[in-house]
This record gives structure tokens, C-alpha cells and sequence, in this order.
């Protein structure tokens, strides 16, 4: 969707010759303070962290209080128990918790004197089959540089390809690192149009150049996870949606908002020369 | 239903038989160029309030006792014709009714056509002279009736420069849009800066805010009754317009002199043309225009029969290169016939075709997208003057559509299968009859019931969910099997008491059915917007509404005023669960809510009719809103549209003959919309955090815009060489130059409000208004010969 309103977007761009944007003091109301929880493990051991934050009002900094000394306990159908521990203001981790694929699990969390509780079942590993990039030279599009007009220092597109398993519903997230900073854009897809097939997706619409080394985390997420990062996709649309609203979430509790997932990731990593 | 109707019209003609009466009819044309001309008021100077009115096609037909009578037509701007006849048998009488405004002097104004508004059982009707739509200062200067029609009351606009718009609280797919009979899907060119109608090819514009006659049926909030012209039968025509960004044509004659004439208007923007000078390749191969064709022909065959043909081509095309490209358009067509009976019973008989869609092209095919909605309609409509004090009406029709939801074609290298969603079929079915009573001097009723079938048909595999609007159950029907089926009752009564020659009061109580739900992401929609028909999953909308009139004219009709109070009532109403996808979704019918919706609200308008100076001043004061379970804790909210004050003011001043100054003045409440109550973070990021669905308001809106509108000559001289004498005549050559200025005092309307990180201190969030049109001058040369 987001594609089609910047498109739609840069119409009006063309109409608009003098359109004006201002930043502007609107009067926002301040929502009850809400627990917000970060939680992810994933397959392989010590790859697990839980993240406990408040929500803040609009014009505050973004320098979120944190939640400190919560008892955040992660249990799987296979009966092992794991007690994260807080290795920073808010921040939770068990170094021994190895996640496994298609296991169910359930994390617990008493903070500030409320119970709050999720699961998520770990997906199968999808492997990344190759990470591949392609040099530009028409130009269109742009890249680093050259302020989107094309005509700039050479870019490259990468790709990055894997094989979807047929038969049944697939949903991915697809993390991007380049010369190890880590692009915090969130970016999940389903296999609705490319269900069974070995398929090509293209990692953010810009460019990359000669010399980036890019490192990618294809990670299967289950439905509930899915639904979740694409709605945080489309928050801030704002006014222009018919029906922006919080995510629907899987944490369960009273003013607590956030999300859970069981993941199963596959790394790779490409330099581009 | 064929039999029924049959019997009814058997039953009426034995029954007019019998009566002692006797019937004048004929048609009403304009004598300059041969136009029908609707709403011509036929008057008997010796039967006080005793009379008739054209209907669309220029038809009158009046029945009256035998005897001696005057019989008065007349219509606003022109000169009265009166005609003295004895009726002792029917008479067929046609008539060319000349504009007044080539006998200066002569123009007979009479009181009583004047005060139609208080004396007709037209309620929550808005109508537009299509004079003043030349006159009204609009955007970039495209004359537009959308846009002229959002300054009546009752009527808000859907945003900045949009063509969309909202009838007392209900949504933009409320509003069934006809033209010529075909209703139009998506009115919108460049995402609704400008509508799809070039009013040079418009007739007529009526607008139903509530209860419509009984023929019109299938949209809760209004119909938007649009006529194009047809045709200049006396003599070729030629009009047309250059403006900054799109020019006009538009050429009318007659095929045989007073038999059939025929009307072709073209209009195209040239945005683009000036992307061609760019030296940069980009931007020179990019593409970005609309075009219009509006095609008409009508022809008589003898005195009782006519036949009609008249069609609707617009496009909108953008691209870049061959990187992108992305064009949606309509295509409408009308086969009409109009057939007289006898003088009593006039018969309509149509053909409708219409069809919307966009595609998406990437890559040069290596995508392409495409969605579509098609109709076929059969109607049939009879008028039956049943005697001088009833007018019946009766008729049907049947709808055929298809929907296609979204095809995704994909070539084999992409790594992405094709993908369709199934097409969906449905029938929409309608009998009607109404009857328009005169009970006695001062009481006038129209009354009718239609009747309505919705149904969905096979083949296709259809869905069932659960609460979360993930599918659970899929069950197959084969072609034309019934999936779901829904009838309706729409009864509507709209009733006039005439307290005297100024003055009315009105009252209308109406039922409407909705059976086509247009699903849009965006506020502002789009032209990717999926039309959706009632289906196992969604019920149709129903409203009811009851509205009541005070009409009044002061100063000999000098001054118009009208106030109206309305409340509504949905059934069904329609909204979306929190972040639903409906466009090319298969499941899209999961990602909808239902609930009750209601709206009410009092609206005054308060018109100058004539002299030097016009205008008008309209307001309303209205609330829209909705509940869903699901939505707000299941508590009344505003709907988008939910705007409680707006105000218009225009005004024209005829400085001389061929000098005109014209301005405008709106005002509104912000929509409804949702804002965020604070933020948090996931992964790093920072989201809003919401608590309610549209629990705030864009900031309020206001603009002026101004026209100004010089004429070239009029008239030339022609002495006579023997007498000496000059003598005034019009030319045949008529121009004129239009300046306006959108946005006078560069008012910075928030067209769109972000919530984005700040570009000053990273830490923060700040809030970001866009605004469009800070202030667009612009000229336009019009010329007629």
C-alpha cells in the first residue's frame, strides 16, 4: 500500500507546484501510559531478547522510560523453562535458551504488579539460496548521491532469492545491515504471490555501492507476528487511512501493548565489489 | 412483473377512457438551438393552480375539460408563450420556447413560475443553472459541475480540490452518479482534482440529497441526475475553451434540421506537454494527462418516436517511461428510445452500458495489475398522465454486473506467480411505481414504492470468516447458482403544502437500499478504489430518513429561502477493521465491519435570484456517525465524513453586459480522522500510539476564490444604407476571457498531517502539515460560434 500512496503522492506532486509543508503545533491528547513489550528468541542459542519500555506522549523525547526488575520467564511444549535476566535498564536475555523449530512458546512476565503473557510457535527454517546484486546504469531511480535524479555514482540492486515452500502459508521478515549498521525499516511479505516458487525480492527500493558489505536475516515469523508488523507498517499513515489504529497484538495484559515471536532466521552476507 | 405491469397500464388507459377529458401534449424546445428543455412549466391562465412540467425529454402532456383555454409555457430566462386553444379533442402541440435575452425588453415575467421551489414537492433536491457554473470561480479554472454543486447545502466536499463528495453525512460511494442513465464509478480524474464531466457537454445537473423518485434507486445519500446536451438541430455549433491545463471542444449540428442533431466534446489535458520540453529523459518520457470524449446523437423517427445514443470515454494516463505506468478511466453508453403512445402515456426504453477500470503496468509488462467493474442494464420507464391531477410513473430495470476484484499477471522471470481473484456476478433487479397527486389547490404528494432484488450468482468459490477475517470455509457454486439474495421494499413519499403563493412547507420520509459497497485505504480514495457487491458476507446498507422543509420567497421571488432538518438512519453501515487491506486482497470481505450508522442535521439556504447581483449563502449544521462492536468500544463515533459546520457563500456581480465579477467563500470543519495519543518503540523504531478511531479533526478549512469574466462584442451594427438606421444584432462569433484566482488569501488548508520524526532534534516527533494550492491564478478563453 505504501508504494501506492507514494505514487500517489508524487501525482499530486506534479498538480501541487506549490504545494507547502510546515511542521505544526496540533494538540494531541495524552494516552494512559502503556507497558510496551519487544520480545524475540530465535533458533540457535543466546539469540534471544526482551525489551520493556513505556509508551511517552507526542511531543515527549523519544527516550522511552524503561521497565525494570520484571521477572520475564520463557517456556516451551517441550517443558523446558527459561528465566531471562536483566542485563540492562530493561533489558532481558537467557544465554542457554536454544530455540527449535515448530515448538510452541509461551513467555511470562510479572512488571509493575501485572501478569502479562503471549506465545508464538517457532516456523521451519526457510533458507537464503543466494544473495545477489545487479549494477544500474540507466539511472532511473537513483542512488546514493544523486538525490533520487539518477546521474550519480553507479548503485547496485540487491537481491536476495530463496525458495518458498509449497503447500502451505509462509510469512517472512527481512532484516538488512549494510557495513554493519543495521536499517531499522520494518519489512514483511506473505507468499501470497509467490507461493512454492524460488523467488527474488529486492531489499529496499534505493541503491547500494561498490564496497558495501550487506548482511540479511531472512526470518520466518508466524501469522500473528505477520499481521502485526504490517500493521506497524501502515501506522503512520495517519490521516490519510480509513483505519490506522494500534496492531492488533499477541501480548496479553492490561495496558500493555507490544508483540512476541518465536523466529526461525537464515543470515547471509554479500559484499558488493 | 412483465404481466403486472401490463395489467396496470391496461387498467389506467380503460380507466382515462372512460374520463371526460381531453389532453394537449407535444415537446418543449429551446428555438436557438433545438435543446429539449426539462422542467418547463405549462400553465391554463383560466385553472388557478392547474398545470404541468416537461420531464426529461421535453414531453408535456396536461388533460383538461372540454372548453376554451390560454394555455401559458414558460421558462425561467425565456419569453412566455401563450397559446389560446379550444379543446374538443387531443392536441398535439410542440413549442420553441426563444431566450429572453435576445428580446431585451420583452421579457414577460410571470409570478408564478418564478416560486417553483416553494410550489413544487422537490425536497432535499439541489440544482445548479448551468449559467452560474460558467460564472463560479473553480480550480485552475475547469469549469466543473462536482465542484459548484459541493456550495450547495447538504453537499460538502470530500477534501481539498476534490470532486468527491458528501451528502448530509453519508460517504462518497453513497452517491449514485448518473450520466444520461449511466451510473459513473469513479468520477474522478488525477485523483479527484478534477471531475470526469466537462460541463460543456452537460445539460442539466439535479442532484437528490434524500427521498428520490421512485425510478432512481441503489445508493443511500443522493442520485446525481446528470443529462448531456444534445445537440444543436438548428445549425452547426462550434464551442471550446483554452485553459492552462487542458483545452476544449466541442462541436453540435443538426443530422437532418430538426429531426436528430448530434454532439461531440473532447477534452484534454497537456500537463504533459510541457514534461516533452524537459531536456531530462526522465521526466520527458513521463506521461501525465486525462482526456474526455462525450458523444450524443438523437434522431426523430415521426412524431412519436426518438431515438437516443450517447456515450462517455475519459482516461487518465501516468507513467514514467516504461518504468511505471498506471491509466484508469470509464466508459459509459446509452441506447435510448422514447416512445409516445398516445398523449397520455410516454414510454422510455434504455440500453446501459458502464465499465470502470485501472491498470498497472511495471517494467514494461513484466507486472501489469488490473481490476474492473462492468454493467449492463435493461430499463423500462412509463410516464401516464393519468388526468390533471395525477402523473403516474412506472417501470423496472435489470442490472448485470461483473466485478473484478484484481488480476495479477506476472512473466515468467519475475519470481512471482499470477494471481487473480475471482470475478463476481450479480443481478440487480427494481420494479417501481410512484404517483405525483395534486389534492386540491395547496396539497401536492408524490408517492412511490420500488422494489428491489440483489443477487449474487455463481461461479466462483466463495468465503466464509471468522472473527479475525481470516477464511475458514470455502464453499463452490457453479455458474448462475444463487449464492445470496437479498429484497428490499423501498417505499418514499414526498409531500408539498402550498400555505400560499410565497410560501411551503415540505416533508419527505424514504427508504433506500445499497447492494454495491466501494472499499477504499485512503481517506481521500483513489482510483484503485474495489467497488464490492452484497454478497454472503456483506448485508446490504440500508437508510431511512425523514427530512422536513420550510420554503419561502420574499420580494416577488426577488430573495429564495429554504431551511431543511433531516435525520437518517443505516442499517448495515459499513467501516474497517484496524488496518484492513481491501485492495487486491482476495479476502477483502473479512477486513469489513457492520454496524448502525446515523445522521441528521438542518440546512438553510438563502438565495438572490436576480438583478445585477447574485449569489448565495448556504449553510448547514449536520453530525454523521457510526458504531461497531469492534470499533471505540462498541460507542458512537464520527464517521470521516462528520463534519458539523459548513458554510458557502458565492456571489456574482454583472458589472456591464460583458463584464462579470463572481467569488466564493467555504468554510468547514475538519474531518474526522485519527491522530495519534502518544508513541513507543518496537526494534528501534518509534510508532504512534492511537486510542480511538477518528477522535480528532483535521484543522478547520476556509478559502475565497475570485472570478472574473470579460466578454468580447456581443453585437454588431449593421446600417441600414437606405434609411441611415443602425441596427443592433448578436453575433455569431461569441468570446470570452476568464480570470480566477483559487485561494485568494493563501489559506494553507491541511491536505494531509504526518506524524514524523523531527528534522531538527532526531529525539522528537513533531507534527507535519501538507498543504496544496497555496494560490493557482488562472486564465481560460472560451469562444462559441
Amino acid at each position: 500500500m505504501k508504494t501506492i500512496y507514494k505514487i500517489s503522492a508524487l501525482l499530486i506532486l506534479f498538480i501541487a507546484l506549490n504545494s507547502c509543508e510546515k511542521v505544526i503545533d496540533l494538540e494531541l491528547k495524552d494516552a494512559k501510559q502503556q507497558i510496551v513489550v519487544d520480545a524475540n528468541i530465535y533458533n540457535g542459542v543466546g539469540n534471544n531478547v526482551v525489551i520493556l519500555t513505556k509508551s511517552g506522549n507526542f511531543y515527549e523525547s523519544n527516550n522511552f522510560e524503561t521497565v525494570k526488575n520484571a521477572n520475564v520467564i520463557i517456556t516451551n511444549n517441550l517443558g523446558d523453562s527459561y528465566i531471562l535476566n536483566e542485563i540492562s535498564d530493561g533489558i532481558y536475555y537467557n544465554d542457554t535458551l536454544n530455540g527449535q523449530f515448530l515448538t510452541n512458546y509461551k513467555i511470562n512476565i510479572l512488571a509493575e504488579g501485572k501478569t502479562i503473557t503471549s506465545n508464538s510457535t517457532m516456523p521451519n527454517l526457510v533458507s537464503i539460496d543466494s544473495i545477489t546484486y545487479k549494477k544500474i546504469d540507466d539511472g532511473f531511480g537513483g542512488g546514493p548521491g544523486s538525490g533520487g535524479q539518477g546521474g550519480g555514482e553507479a548503485f547496485y540492486k540487491v537481491y536476495i532469492n530463496f525458495t518458498d515452500p509449497a503447500n502451505e502459508s509462509n510469512y517472512y521478515r527481512i532484516k538488512v545491515t549494510v557495513n554493519g549498521q543495521y536499517i531499522n525499516e520494518i519489512n514483511v511479505v506473505d507468499d501470497g504471490l509467490f507461493n512454492g516458487l524460488s523467488t527474488q525480492f529486492l531489499l529496499r527500493m534505493g541503491g547500494f555501492v561498490q564496497g558495501d558489505t550487506i548482511d540479511v536475516d531472512l526470518i520466518s515469523i508466524d501469522k500473528a507476528n505477520y499481521e502485526y508488523y504490517r500493521l506497524l507498517n501502515e501506522n503512520d499513515m495517519g490521516a490519510m487511512s480509513t483505519s490506522v489504529g494500534n496492531p492488533v497484538s499477541n501480548i496479553k495484559g492490561e495496558d500493555v501493548i507490544g508483540v512476541f515471536g518465536a523466529n526461525a532466521v537464515d543470515s547471509k552476507s554479500v559484499t558488493i565489489e | 412483473m412483465k404481466t403486472l405491469i401490463t395489467t396496470i397500464l391496461i387498467a389506467f388507459i380503460a380507466f382515462s377512457g372512460f374520463s371526460q377529458n381531453f389532453t394537449i401534449s407535444g415537446n418543449i424546445k429551446d428555438a436557438s438551438d433545438g435543446e429539449d428543455l426539462l422542467g418547463v412549466n405549462i400553465l391554463v391562465a383560466e385553472l388557478k393552480g392547474v398545470g404541468a412540467t416537461t420531464n426529461s425529454y421535453g414531453f408535456y402532456s396536461l388533460s383538461l375539460p372540454k372548453g376554451e383555454y390560454t394555455i401559458i409555457y414558460s421558462f425561467i430566462g425565456m419569453q412566455d408563450i401563450k397559446f389560446k386553444v379550444n379543446l374538443t379533442k387531443n392536441i398535439r402541440k410542440n413549442i420553441e420556447l426563444g431566450a429572453g435575452a435576445e428580446q431585451l425588453d420583452e421579457v414577460v415575467i410571470t409570478g408564478e413560475k418564478e416560486n417553483k421551489n416553494v410550489t413544487s414537492n422537490d425536497i432535499g433536491v439541489a440544482t445548479l443553472d448551468m449559467k452560474e457554473i460558467e460564472m463560479i470561480p473553480v480550480l485552475m479554472g475547469e469549469q466543473d459541475i462536482m465542484k459548484t454543486i459541493q456550495l450547495m447545502p447538504g453537499v460538502k466536499s470530500a477534501g481539498e480540490g476534490s470532486s468527491g463528495f458528501f451528502v448530509r453525512g453519508g460517504g462518497a460511494d453513497q452517491n449514485l452518479i448518473l450520466l444520461d442513465g449511466a451510473p459513473v464509478y469513479n468520477a474522478s480524474h488525477m485523483l479527484g482534482f478534477f471531475s470526469v464531466f466537462n460541463s460543456d457537454a452537460i445539460k442539466d445537473v439535479k442532484l437528490y440529497k434524500g427521498a428520490a423518485p421512485a425510478e432512481f434507486g441503489g445508493r443511500l445519500s443522493s442520485v446525481m441526475d446528470i443529462r448531456m446536451k444534445e445537440g444543436n438541430s438548428k445549425h452547426l455549433a462550434v464551442s471550446g475553451g483554452i485553459g492552462l491545463i487542458s483545452s476544449r471542444i466541442t462541436i453540435e449540428a443538426p443530422i437532418v434540421k430538426n429531426k436528430g442533431s448530434f454532439i461531440i466534446s473532447a477534452r484534454r489535458t497537456y500537463a504533459d506537454m510541457f514534461l516533452k520540453l524537459s531536456n531530462d529523459e526522465k521526466l520527458n518520457s513521463s506521461k501525465l494527462f486525462f482526456y474526455d470524449l462525450n458523444l450524443k446523437a438523437n434522431y426523430r423517427i415521426g412524431a412519436n418516436d426518438r431515438v437516443f445514443l450517447s456515450g462517455y470515454f475519459g482516461r487518465d494516463k501516468f507513467g514514467f517511461s516504461d518504468k511505471f505506468g498506471f491509466d484508469w478511466g470509464n466508459k459509459t453508453g446509452t441506447l435510448r428510445w422514447n416512445h409516445i403512445f398516445n398523449e397520455k402515456l410516454f414510454s422510455n426504453t434504455t440500453f446501459i452500458y458502464s465499465d470502470y477500470n485501472y491498470v498497472i503496468n511495471i517494467q514494461d509488462g513484466l507486472v501489469k495489475i488490473g481490476s474492473d467493474i462492468q454493467d449492463f442494464n435493461i430499463k423500462q420507464d412509463f410516464d401516464y398522465y393519468l388526468n390533471k391531477n395525477n402523473k403516474i410513473k412506472i417501470g423496472g430495470n435489470i442490472i448485470q454486473h461483473t466485478f473484478k476484484p484484481g488480476d495479477i499477471e506476472v512473466k515468467d522471470d519475475a519470481g512471482f506467480n499470477s494471481s487473480s481473484i475471482e470475478n463476481r456476478y450479480s443481478l440487480e433487479n427494481a420494479v417501481y411505481v410512484s404517483n405525483e397527486q395534486k389534492i386540491g389547490r395547496k396539497f401536492n404528494i408524490n408517492y412511490g414504492l420500488r422494489f428491489t432484488n440483489f443477487t449474487q450468482l455463481g461461479p466462483g468459490d466463495m468465503f466464509s470468516y471468522n472473527i479475525y477475517g481470516d477464511i475458514i470455509d470455502t464453499t463452490s457454486y457453479d455458474k448462475n447458482e444463487k449464492v445470496a439474495s437479498y429484497n428490499g421494499w423501498a417505499p418514499r413519499i414526498l409531500a408539498n403544502y402550498t400555505i400560499n403563493k410565497y410560501s411551503s412547507i415540505k416533508a419527505s420520509i424514504s427508504r433506500n437500499y445499497q447492494y454495491l459497497h466501494m472499499l477504499s485505504n485512503s481517506t481521500s480514495g483513489t482510483p484503485l478504489d474495489v467497488w464490492m457487491p452484497s454478497s454472503n458476507n456483506i448485508k446490504p446498507e440500508i437508510a431511512d430518513q425523514i427530512a422536513l422543509g420550510y420554503f419561502r420567497n420574499f420580494k416577488n421571488n426577488l430573495f429564495e429561502f429554504s431551511t431543511e432538518i433531516y435525520y437518517k438512519k443505516i442499517q448495515n453501515a459499513l467501516d474497517y477493521k484496524t488496518g484492513a487491506e481491501v485492495t487486491l486482497n482476495e479476502a477483502a470481505e473479512g477486513q469489513l465491519l457492520f454496524g448502525d450508522g446515523r445522521a441528521y442535521g438542518i440546512e438553510f439556504f438563502f438565495k438572490k435570484r436576480k438583478g445585477k447581483f447574485t449569489g448565495w449563502l448556504s449553510y448547514t449544521l449536520a453530525r454523521s456517525e457510526i458504531k461497531l462492536n469492534e470499533i471505540n468500544n462498541g460507542n458512537w463515533y464520527p464517521t470521516h465524513q462528520d463534519r458539523t459546520h459548513d458554510i458557502s457563500i458565492v456571489g456574482m456581480y454583472q458589472i456591464t453586459e460583458r463584464l462579470n465579477v463572481s467569488g466564493s467563500w467555504v468554510y468547514y470543519t475538519g474531518n474526522a480522522v485519527t491522530f495519534p495519543s502518544g508513541k513507543y518503540t518496537i526494534d528501534g523504531q518509534i510508532f504512534n500510539l492511537y486510542t480511538e478511531r477518528n477522535g480528532y479533526r483535521m484543522p478547520q478549512y476556509h478559502r475565497m476564490d475570485l472570478g472574473l469574466t470579460i466578454k468580447g462584442k456581443i453585437y454588431k451594427y449593421l446600417l441600414n444604407p437606405d434609411t441611415g438606421e443602425k441596427k443592433k444584432i448578436k453575433k455569431r462569433f461569441q468570446s470570452s476571457w476568464n480570470f480566477s484566482i483559487y485561494n485568494l488569501y493563501m489559506r494553507e488548508n491541511a491536505y494531509m498531517i504526518d506524524f514524523q520524526q523531527s528534522e531538527t532534534d532526531p529525539n522528537k516527533t513533531e507534527a507535519v502539515q501538507l498543504s496544496l494550492f497555496k494560490i493557482i491564478p488562472s486564465i481560460t478563453y472560451n469562444f462559441k460560434f
